[in-house]
């Protein structure tokens, strides 16, 4: 790796995170009650809980859009992870039907034990990403010729379609359509302060350690035998990248439902952007991500206020044209 | 191959989507006194049906919960009656008036065939909600059809009272209102003071209200009750209510605030959630526990016997 291109990487990292820093600060500034500048920046460095405007921002706004930067960063993690892993450039944890199983369980929960606690819905979100992605395997392997990535998009489309199609069973048969609307289009409305203080750890701790494992899913990107012949175990570096995955999907699916699209656009415009390193294109998706969901969620409560439109919708909106673009430049195989 | 892939896979996924938003804008647990057309239709021209007058005691289908209410307040049972869209069953506050009464689906899909099994001998319907088939109707029966938009629930109360030949009971019944909203009023006033300036929401499965001037709440709060409108609220003129953030709730600066959860868990636990928040914690309302639950149906009813019912309510809230 040359300097030069280090020195290009760093640049598109530092742009990533003022891009951050500042689609935050505008989308924490802009809602329903008018307040100025200044009393946004005094509001989270200078934060005085008598004050009105500054209850209203940490209670309101910052934990939205925080939640927003948690679960984007999350969701294209677990994106990037998927691709790199299955070598499928279609990998996302909302096709595949990680988020599906996480959605249903929390549907089941919500159905059958409407008082457990957010830690307890978390864990239980988990298992459901846990069990639907072994399950997608081993539908995809039992098949004549093994895994292949184009049969893991499709068991994880159909089990997708039937969880869904079972989570909106219960929702109606248990006359949850209020609670589940939400599950289904996802949302960082209701995130909480709790809810960060849990989830933002798990998230940036995988994260972390997804990014640690960038040079071996690099080279498994390149091929089993490739990967195999540079002294990688394939096996054990697939299964870490998949309860990877599954852990984020689940943790954020448990918090703001399931968002489609982030997973699958984000990593193929990092690797546009940066290249085909998962070193890089891990954390660089992540910060990607969170931009992305940030400005999807400033987006969905800006266009008819005060009600909120759909931020899965939003994400769609944004990024299948974006990913359409994408795919039609990109003629190589991803 | 791939692109190919790609455009059925984006497909859908838009179809995922769009399928997902239809989801979310499932109509929530509005009651049907909110969902009232704004658009006041005119008075139907006085028809023949207009005259009918009949038996108290004569077998009634009444095609409005409204009107049914309105019935009830005159001591009159109906025979059937439709049930309130939302509760799927008739109004809670009322239900044990009804024990006995056919159900006759909802005002906006009424059950013909129960209507037909009832053999009513008179029919009242809403010229808003059924005027359209009131041929229908009167193939089954003579019928009364009201616009339940046009005049207030006086009038309403007064124009069935004439149908029924109970024009006394009505006026007793709005003279007994008038008695116990003046009462009521000067508890209230007692309690907060006579400048006082209230609001009242109304938390729903997806979003918080403010209720407005107009019916079902503005008339008995704002006119009836006579309290003083918060900041804001007097420009709640064009709808029953405005969907709010509650990031605006402390612009409205009132001294008291009146509560409505819709049903369900969701609308409860959503009240849950704001009586936790620092922002509703703060409101010069919550501070000097001026928040009042209030008994929803009922207020949200705007028939004769629903806003008495409210005033009771109101009556009990407030003596201590």
């Amino acid at each position: 790796m040359s300097g030069h291109i280090t020195w290009k990487t760093g640049l598109w990292f530092a742009a990533a995170i003022a891009a951050l820093l500042m689609s935050i600060f505008l989308a924490i500034s802009y809602g329903a009650k008018d307040l100025s500048f200044a009393m946004v920046w005094s509001s989270v460095f200078h934060y005085d809980p008598e004050l009105t405007a500054h209850q209203i921002m940490h209670e309101y706004r910052l934990p939205r859009v925080l939640g927003a930067v948690v679960t984007g960063m999350a969701f294209a993690t677990a994106g990037a992870l998927m691709q790199g892993v299955t070598r499928n450039p279609m990998a996302d944890t909302g096709i595949l039907g990680v988020n599906a199983g996480a959605a249903f369980v929390v549907a089941l929960c919500f159905a059958f034990w409407p008082g457990l606690s957010y830690s307890q819905l978390i864990l239980m979100s988990f298992l459901g990403a846990a069990l639907s992605t072994l399950f997608i395997v081993l539908l995809g392997s039992a098949t004549q010729g093994g895994l292949h990535s184009l049969r893991l998009t499709v068991a994880g489309a159909v089990v997708a379609a039937i969880l869904h199609s079972f989570s909106s069973g219960i929702a109606i048969y248990y006359d949850l359509s209020q609670d589940l609307a939400f599950w289904y289009a996802g949302g960082v409305a209701g995130v909480k302060w709790e809810h960060l203080k849990l989830l933002a750890p798990i998230v940036f701790i995988v994260i972390a350690w997804a990014s640690t494992m960038g040079r071996s899913i690099t080279f498994l990107s390149l091929g089993d035998e490739s990967a195999a012949s540079l002294g990688i175990h394939t096996g054990k570096i697939k299964v870490l990248g998949m309860t990877a995955a599954v852990v984020l999907a689940g943790a954020s699916v448990s918090v703001a439902g399931s968002i489609g699209f982030v997973g699958l656009v984000v990593p193929h415009i990092a690797r546009r952007l940066i290249g085909v390193d998962y070193r890089k294109i891990i954390p660089f998706s992540a910060l990607l991500g969170a931009i992305l969901l940030v400005w999807a969620d400033f987006a969905s409560r800006m266009v008819n206020p005060p009600r909120e439109f759909a931020i899965g919708a939003m994400v769609a909106l944004v990024g299948v044209p974006f990913f359409l673009y994408l795919a039609r430049k990109e003629r190589r195989e991803l | 191959m791939m692109k190919r892939m790609l455009t059925t896979l984006v497909t859908l996924m838009i179809v995922g989507a769009l399928a997902a938003c239809g989801q979310s804008t499932t109509p929530n647990g509005a009651s049907s006194s909110t969902n009232t057309p704004t658009n006041a239709a005119s008075e139907a021209p006085e028809s023949s049906s207009d005259v009918i007058t009949h038996d108290a005691n004569a077998k009634i289908a009444s095609m409005s919960i409204h009107i049914t209410n309105n019935l009830l307040a005159l001591g009159i049972k109906p025979a059937g009656s439709v049930v309130g869209g939302d509760v799927k069953d008739f109004l809670p506050h009322v239900a044990d008036q009804l024990e006995g009464v056919s159900k006759l689906g909802v005002v906006t899909d009424p059950d013909m065939e129960s209507v037909l099994a009832l053999k009513p001998d008179v029919i009242y319907i809403d010229e808003v909600y059924t005027g359209d088939d009131l041929a229908k109707f009167e193939k089954i029966a003579p019928t009364i059809s009201i616009d339940m938009d046009n005049g207030t629930w006086r009038d309403h109360l007064n124009r069935i009272a004439q149908h029924v030949g109970k024009e006394k009971e009505a006026e007793a019944f709005i003279k007994d209102y008038e008695e116990k909203a003046e009462r009521v009023k000067g508890l209230i006033s007692a309690e907060l003071g006579q400048d006082a300036k209230v609001m009242a929401i109304r938390m729903t499965a997806k979003e918080l209200r403010v209720m407005g001037m107009k019916r079902p709440v503005g008339p008995i709060m704002f006119e009836d009750l006579a309290l003083n409108p918060a900041v804001g609220v007097e420009k709640i003129t064009d709808e029953p209510y405005a969907v709010i953030s509650q990031e605006v709730l402390p612009d409205f600066d009132a001294d008291a605030i009146f509560v409505i959860i819709s049903k369900g868990n969701e609308a409860k636990a959503n009240f849950d959630e704001l009586e936790k928040n620092l922002v509703w914690k703060n409101l010069k309302a919550v501070k000097n526990k001026h928040v009042y639950v209030l008994d929803g149906q009922k207020w949200l009813d705007y028939s004769s016997i629903g806003h008495s019912m409210a005033l009771d309510d109101a009556e009990q809230l407030f003596t201590k």
